[in-house]
């Protein structure tokens, strides 16, 4: 059985909540392991000449049809803040200080702010209300303030994108099962069978 | 399960440069079956309907992209037993407007007739990897339809080719199509091959409310 999956994802992005609303059952179902990696979507748009789906003219209408669509048939909410899309820094930064604390709490973070920020409609991308979503699973808040501005922690996001970038990643959410890469909430079921069969 | 009587169609576009349409046009007519809904094939250019969208040009997909597209589209084939060649040799597009015309001029107007050619134009390009994006090639490659280069010909220039194509790339912007394959049912829209469970899922959660409908009539 395949062991490394990786998680690729940006904070503002739609179908990045979507998957993670599934990805723990499903990870569970399997008995795998994922490993959560923010990054920032804003630099692969650059590298391969796109922007946020939702900021084209025609195919925004349609892409905001199909998130809402899907996730009805999740059963979740999505619904877009004002302003949309924000800058989600702030969170990415936060959850890789906590990772290399505790990575449940990281995942606790990643899944309050999805949370906030679609499940609720709220704009919670500034480094203070991303600071309050911190606090209310427990963390303790002026450290994560402080820790989300740090030049190390500003780094490690960059890095974390380059390399992400480096591996193939163009969207969000993108997943590699071993080596082989997914692009898109809606393609849980191939990687099931990628990881059923090893692969075909 | 029993569609209610003013059902709308199910109206497939698929485009024939697009191995994504070559995949949907394996499933789409069993859904359609599965909700007793009419299939109606509507090839269309898809070039053509994304410069209606935007006459400011669009930006050349990064080969990054395009190099994850290629590696799904066969991933998707191979996992459902479909054979996959892509076209060597020509640089795409790999279909031309001839190849749109000569369709809807053969079928004139017949439905099962349009399915088969659109069919068996996505295998030649996508099962057989022959591309059809000259007049010689759709002769050689669509033999089994008896053309020959001076019908080909004629059909392209024909009204009944032409227009109707032009007709459903009318259509086709008119209901939003950003890409292909682009399905719709009334003002439902899909896109992609990845999206026919939904449109399966939607149609179900129409039938129900047909059902709920009758039920308290």
């Amino acid at each position: 059985m395949a062991q490394g999956i990786d998680f690729y994802f940006d904070f503002a992005s739609p179908y990045g909540y979507l998957a993670s609303v599934q990805i723990d059952g499903w990870a569970q179902q399997r008995g795998c392991d994922v490993t959560w990696r923010p990054m920032m979507l804003g630099a692969a748009f650059k590298e391969v000449g796109t922007g946020p789906l939702l900021n084209y003219p025609i195919k925004g209408q349609y892409a905001a049809l199909d998130i809402a669509r899907s996730a009805r048939a999740l059963g979740v909410t999505c619904l877009l803040p004002d302003g949309f899309p924000h800058g989600t820094v702030a969170a990415a930064r936060g959850f890789y200080w906590l990772a290399d604390q505790d990575p449940q709490a990281a995942r606790k973070l990643a899944h309050a702010f999805y949370h906030a920020y679609f499940g609720e409609g709220r704009d919670v991308s500034s480094p203070e209300a991303t600071a309050d979503i911190a606090a209310s699973i427990g963390v303790e808040r002026d450290a994560f303030f402080a820790a989300i501005q740090t030049p190390a922690i500003k780094e490690r996001l960059k890095e974390e994108t380059t390399a992400a970038l480096a591996r193939g990643v163009f969207g969000s959410p993108f997943f590699f099962v071993d080596d082989e890469p997914f692009w898109g909430s809606d393609r849980l079921e191939q990687m099931s069978r990628w990881l059923e069969t090893g692969g075909w | 399960m029993v569609a209610p009587p003013t059902a709308d169609p199910i109206i497939f576009y698929p485009a024939f440069g697009s191995p994504y349409s070559y995949i949907a046009a394996q499933l789409i007519d069993e859904v359609g079956q599965k909700h007793d809904r009419e299939v109606l094939w509507r090839p269309v250019r898809l070039g053509t309907v994304l410069g209606r969208l935007d006459n400011s040009g669009r930006p050349p997909i990064s080969p990054k992209k395009l190099a994850y597209w290629r590696h799904d589209a066969e991933r998707v084939c191979r996992l459902r037993g479909l054979p996959f060649v892509r076209p060597d040799g020509p640089e795409p597009p790999f279909d031309c407007d001839e190849l749109y015309n000569t369709c809807y001029a053969l079928a004139d107007g017949d439905e099962t007739q349009l399915r088969t050619i659109t069919l068996a134009a996505l295998s030649v390009i996508w099962a057989q990897g022959q591309a059809l994006k000259t007049v010689d090639a759709i002769v050689a490659g669509l033999r089994r339809f008896n053309l020959s280069s001076a019908l080909v010909k004629r059909y392209a220039a024909s009204e009944s080719g032409r227009v109707r194509h032009e007709a459903v790339i009318d259509a086709a912007v008119a209901s939003g199509m950003i890409g292909a394959p682009w399905i719709t049912v009334g003002a439902e829209t899909f896109w992609g091959h990845d999206r026919i469970p939904s449109l399966d899922q939607w149609l179900a959660a129409q039938g129900q409310t047909a059902h709920q409908g009758e039920a308290s009539r």
